[in-house]
């Protein structure tokens, strides 16, 4: 872990420094998980790729603001989850959100055995996480689908943990409530 | 009213379907997003560099009217001109951004021995056919022709430059180091001797980075360069050549593939297993084998050390297949 922070104190130490080589270090390292992250919340690989651009190019221009107070990722994350969400809360004002026609009332019924490849039980799924209340459903991607515990999910976010579990808590049980009203929790399967 | 364990393995069951989804990022996604990046986040540095150039142009000239050391401008006003007119040009190399733009001497297409290149870079050809596609201060782009052979020493490469070794199935890129590419009966194989090189197949396997004292041979997309990379001990290219090759066939043969490239490296690398076993699971979501991806897929990630993912894993296992034997195995995930 000692060698792990020595190692980022020296990368930043270069990123500092203008050198070229530790920014093509930090992006290769992060890339993939700033895009994974990004296409959590976003509607399509190419707005996700965008995210990671502007992640990424905020990140070298503005690395004089990172204070070291926490991991460079964790950084990146906390810029990413940012970033994202602006995306989605302009979606969101354009009343866009579900453009490609899906409607929560007509998917009701048991979702297919074929969940993980059907593209519709994903995309209604989608569109039941974007009616959680926007913090609350950050804090229940990064925990449910991102796989961070509470303690770095309140370093993302920037606030307490007990913050986080609290939001956790009322998200969990947002989601199965409306799951359930559309008739789509796994349990309702077979009744 | 349900239990907060109950809510949270109701909620993991429910979102089992998006958490499957991984979302992973090409390599020639990776590499076009960073070229993008770098120009943008360039530009304003160069631009830095121009504005420094003028602060010093302007420092320059106000020390020449006011200390008076132009003895040869007969007004303030025409040193003053003859000194800013100098800001935007190359002649003041020490601060102008960028390689000097001297001209370059048209070079032969095929390389012969060794050769000083215009970047300061030298390669040397050991043998077969090595094509100079490209070759400025920046740039250096060489192929190889199939059982050809090349050295490179690598000078500092600066900013929007690059030092490709192109293969029949791979980009090998550096940056400053020493590295011989050679192809061989299908197969490509990189050594580097100093620094590291970024090795990116063009048939879509992933890229890797190879270090100083490693030598990497990226085998041929068939069954043989499987046995080969297996035999070789490279488990892990192994069982990608296998996933690729699933990739491109149907049916049975294609579930079988999987399963091969999924198995073989189950324990020593449960990570990139789990990556072979998510995407089986989405493509063959049913039907022979299709309990088999479920299960493994959570148990790579139970050996992976990621128990969150494990647990979705067996909740998705239990749900999907409630009957099967070891459905009550996932539950110790």
């Amino acid at each position: 872990m000692v060698d792990a922070r020595e190692a980022e104190a020296e990368l930043i130490e270069r990123l500092r420094a203008g050198d070229e080589r530790a920014y093509r270090s930090l992006y290769r390292d992060h890339s993939g998980d700033v895009f994974r992250l990004a296409r959590r919340f976003v509607y399509s690989d190419a707005e996700a790729e965008e995210v990671v651009q502007e992640v990424f190019i905020s990140a070298f221009r503005y690395l004089d603001r990172f204070r070291g107070q926490s991991r460079l990722k964790t950084w990146l994350y906390r810029v990413t989850v940012n970033r994202a969400l602006k995306r989605k809360r302009w979606w969101t004002r354009r009343r866009e959100v579900g453009a490609d026609g899906l409607d929560l009332r007509a998917s009701r019924g048991p979702l297919p055995d074929t969940l993980a490849s059907d593209r519709q039980a994903i995309a209604v799924l989608q569109t039941l996480l974007d009616t959680i209340e926007i913090r609350k459903r950050t804090v229940l991607i990064l925990h449910e689908l991102e796989g961070m515990d509470t303690k770095q999910i309140a370093e993302v976010l920037g606030c307490p943990r007990s913050t986080v579990l609290t939001r956790l808590a009322r998200a969990r049980a947002e989601l199965v409530k409306r799951a359930t009203s559309a008739g789509i929790a796994p349990d309702q399967e077979g009744r | 009213m349900k239990s907060e364990d109950e809510l949270a393995a109701e909620v993991a069951r429910i979102l089992a379907p998006l958490s499957a989804e991984q979302h992973p990022m090409s390599v020639d996604r990776e590499r076009d997003l960073w070229l993008k990046i770098s120009a943008k986040v360039e530009a304003p540095q160069a631009y830095r560099g121009w504005l420094w150039l003028g602060a010093a142009a302007v420092v320059a000239a106000a020390l020449m009217l006011f200390v008076g050391q132009q003895p040869e401008a007969s007004t303030p006003t025409e040193a003053a001109g003859r000194v800013a007119s100098v800001s935007p040009g190359p002649s003041t190399p020490g601060l102008t951004p960028g390689a000097p733009a001297t001209p370059i001497e048209p070079q032969p297409r095929w390389l012969e021995g060794r050769r000083a290149l215009p970047s300061g870079s030298t390669a040397i050809a050991l043998s077969g056919r090595v094509e100079v596609l490209e070759s400025t201060h920046e740039k250096t782009r060489l192929k190889l022709a199939a059982g050809a052979a090349v050295e490179s020493i690598v000078a500092p490469i600066p900013a929007g430059g690059y030092y490709v070794v192109q293969t029949p199935t791979a980009t090998v890129s550096v940056r400053g180091t020493r590295f011989v590419t050679r192809t061989e009966a299908g197969a490509t194989e990189v050594i580097v001797t100093e620094g590291k090189v970024h090795v990116a197949p063009t048939d879509g396997r992933r890229a890797r980075l190879v270090v100083a004292g490693e030598r990497l041979r990226l085998e041929p997309l068939s069954e043989a360069g499987a046995q080969a990379a297996m035999d070789a001990g490279d488990a892990l290219g192994a069982a990608e050549i296998l996933v690729h090759l699933s990739r491109r066939s149907t049916g049975l043969g294609a579930r079988n593939l999987h399963l091969r490239a999924g198995r073989s490296i189950q324990t020593s690398h449960p990570r990139e297993a789990a990556a072979i076993w998510a995407e089986a699971v989405r493509v063959y979501p049913t039907g022979m084998h299709a309990e088999e991806f479920a299960f493994r897929l959570g148990e790579a990630w139970h050996l992976s050390g990621e128990p969150a993912r494990a647990r979705t894993a067996g909740a998705q296992f239990r749900q999907r297949f409630p009957a099967a034997s070891r459905a009550q195995l996932t539950t110790a995930w």
